[in-house]
């Protein structure tokens, strides 16, 4: 498998949304965690109070279910673009 | 037996989630079913625990959280599509401040006994690794 590409076919696909959402991901280097990369939102969220805050997913290399990791991504990813259209 | 997946997130304070060492004490405390992250600078944990029932799945899900050494658990949040019932989470959730008593929910008996397993567990974290 080559570096850079998540093993499990459907956090692939996951993180592909992602991706093209403008998310970037970040992989883990020397593999010596159960952490595989991390992903992080292209937006600053404000909270109204002067604060403002990226997503960030810490996504696993063998999580219990890729279906249930892949689908929690995607939850996340929707969190992030309601916030976003929320705020504007 | 069969056993259904129950979808929900915790809340959790007192961990780095930036370093690996927190993330494998997460995985190895039995959290490889949730997906770690923050949102609006909160730390959580988006899980889909399989479970006999959604109680013992929120209940197991705050032990192993709370079996890392300095984690607490804040807040029970609803998943996009809850599988969890609101007044088994806002109890939980009552619980989770460390009241004095176990707070009053009118439930079946299993929620109570994992109501209360919750209440003793909250109960015994020191304010300390709280406010920390």
């Amino acid at each position: 498998m080559a570096r850079g590409v998540h093993p499990k076919k459907e956090i692939r696909k996951a993180l592909q949304e992602l991706t093209a959402a403008g998310w970037t991901i970040e992989i883990a280097v020397g593999g010596h965690s159960h952490r595989w990369g991390t992903a992080t939102c292209p937006h600053q969220h404000p909270d109204g109070s002067g604060r403002a805050f990226r997503c960030s997913l810490f996504i696993y290399g063998t999580p219990r279910s890729e279906g249930n990791q892949a689908k929690e991504l995607r939850q996340a990813l929707r969190r992030c673009e309601q916030r976003v259209a929320q705020s504007e | 037996m069969t056993s259904t997946a129950y979808g929900f997130a915790l809340e959790i304070r007192g961990l780095d989630i930036f370093n690996d060492e927190v993330i494998d004490a997460l995985y190895e405390a039995g959290c490889d079913d949730a997906l770690i992250g923050q949102f609006m600078g909160v730390d959580r944990l988006d899980f889909n625990r399989e479970a006999r029932s959604c109680c013992e799945a929120v209940r197991s899900a705050i032990e192993d959280v709370q079996s890392v050494p300095s984690a607490s658990v804040t807040c029970v949040l609803p998943a996009a599509d809850p599988t969890v019932g609101v007044a088994f989470r806002e109890a939980v959730n009552a619980a989770l401040a460390a009241p004095v008593e176990c707070p009053y929910l009118a439930g079946t008996e299993e929620e109570h006994i994992e109501l209360r397993r919750i209440w003793e567990m909250t109960a015994r974290v020191p304010s300390a690794s709280i406010s920390g």
